[in-house]
């Protein structure tokens, strides 16, 4: 079990290591995650097991992918014009 | 209650859930003629609806009166199936209003919240009973919620309301086939409880939350979503629950954006798909006031 402070950190860590490259905010043992391209919408069922399995050993309960808005895509045409 | 359970030759596990669920409706219908008369607390869902109907069919419509109780915790699109079943089925029904969330304490939304919203139920409805010779209340309360952490049953039974559906030992699954059998429509609807159990405890009820989750569930089934479907209320963000097994098929750019548009226009700033999906009591979790798990 991880400290609440320091567990988003650390599984941001643990689901790179894992090839997953996603921000993690964490809200209680809630952990929203934040895609960084645009593919990583696309998770496969065993990538979403190996996602929520790593999420429950930091301590989480729910784990939820976060829909970012088309323009805060990196990658996309309208990224960073905000 | 003693009972006669059918005599009927078992061929098939089917079979035999089929013949548990007609013996427990032969159960139901004697509770219901020992009853007399009931006024049941309708909310269109598959329990009361099954309920009902039974209560009507053992007793006849004259001795049954189903009550809607109308709050803002309750979605118009839930009145509307009520309303609808009430006049397909010829069920007596009556709307009351109930406000429980002029009661603080439901308000503040502690872990038994469910609690003070039952008890405004039954506080109204108890005197209407009287006041119309019906010598029982019951609610659908089935036998899988028994074990289930439900603060709303002890205001229940404060009031002396009686679950008939869990005396017989009717499952959800059981109803679900009985109802089916019966034609009600309800047979494979999805559980529908308020509004209020998308809001985290702790977090107050207001009517904007609650309309806020109303307009966000009611554009998702507006995109297509079927079946169980939850959005939950975290602040700015909404965490949509999906069935599970449909995941993988709006988990793509386009259908993505599709719900995030969807939620930002009903008044969500940040959205996020739950990637285990619908899980009911899901905010029980979240809470720790049940364990569970990622």
């Amino acid at each position: 079990m991880h400290n609440e402070s320091t567990a988003p950190a650390a599984l941001a860590r643990a689901l790179r290591a894992a090839g997953l490259d996603l921000g993690v905010e964490g809200r209680g043992t809630l952990a929203v995650l934040t895609p960084t391209a645009a593919t990583h919408l696309l998770l496969t069922p065993d990538e979403r097991r190996r996602l929520l399995a790593l999420a429950r050993d930091h301590g989480f309960t729910h784990a939820a992918l976060e829909v970012p808005a088309p323009a805060a895509l990196p990658g996309t045409p309208h990224a960073g014009a905000r | 209650m003693t009972g006669v359970v059918p005599q009927v030759r078992r061929h098939s596990a089917d079979d035999e859930v089929q013949v548990s669920a007609l013996g427990k409706a032969v159960l139901l219908q004697a509770w219901l003629h020992e009853a007399q008369s009931v006024l049941v607390g309708f909310s269109g869902g598959v329990d009361s609806a099954y309920l009902a109907c039974a209560a009507v069919d053992a007793l006849g419509a004259d001795r049954v009166l189903a009550v809607v109780a109308r709050s803002a915790s309750y979605p118009q699109a839930q009145w509307d199936t009520a309303r609808d079943l009430a006049r397909a089925f010829d069920l007596p029904l009556l709307e009351v209003d109930t406000h429980e969330l002029a009661d603080p304490r439901y308000a503040a939304n502690p872990v038994n919240r469910c609690y003070f919203c039952k008890s405004e139920l039954w506080q109204v409805l108890v005197p209407v009973a009287r006041e119309r010779g019906l010598a029982v209340v019951v609610d659908g309360t089935n036998a899988d919620d028994v074990g289930d952490y439900r603060p709303g049953a002890r205001a229940a039974a404060e009031h002396g309301v009686r679950s008939p559906l869990a005396a017989v030992g009717l499952t959800k699954a059981e109803i679900r086939l009985l109802s089916r059998d019966r034609g009600l429509p309800t047979w494979s609807q999805p559980s529908s409880p308020c509004l209020s159990s998308r809001i985290p405890y702790h977090t107050a009820v207001t009517p904007d939350r609650l309309r806020r989750v109303e307009r966000a569930e009611q554009a998702l089934r507006d995109l297509g979503v079927q079946g169980d479907l939850r959005v939950r209320y975290h602040d700015d963000l909404a965490r949509v629950e999906l069935p599970a097994g449909t995941l993988d098929s709006w988990l793509t750019p386009d259908r993505a954006e599709g719900v995030r548009a969807a939620l930002c226009a009903a008044g969500f700033s940040r959205v996020a798909i739950d990637l285990r999906g619908f899980r009911s009591g899901s905010l029980n979790v979240l809470s720790g006031v049940v364990p569970g798990d990622a």
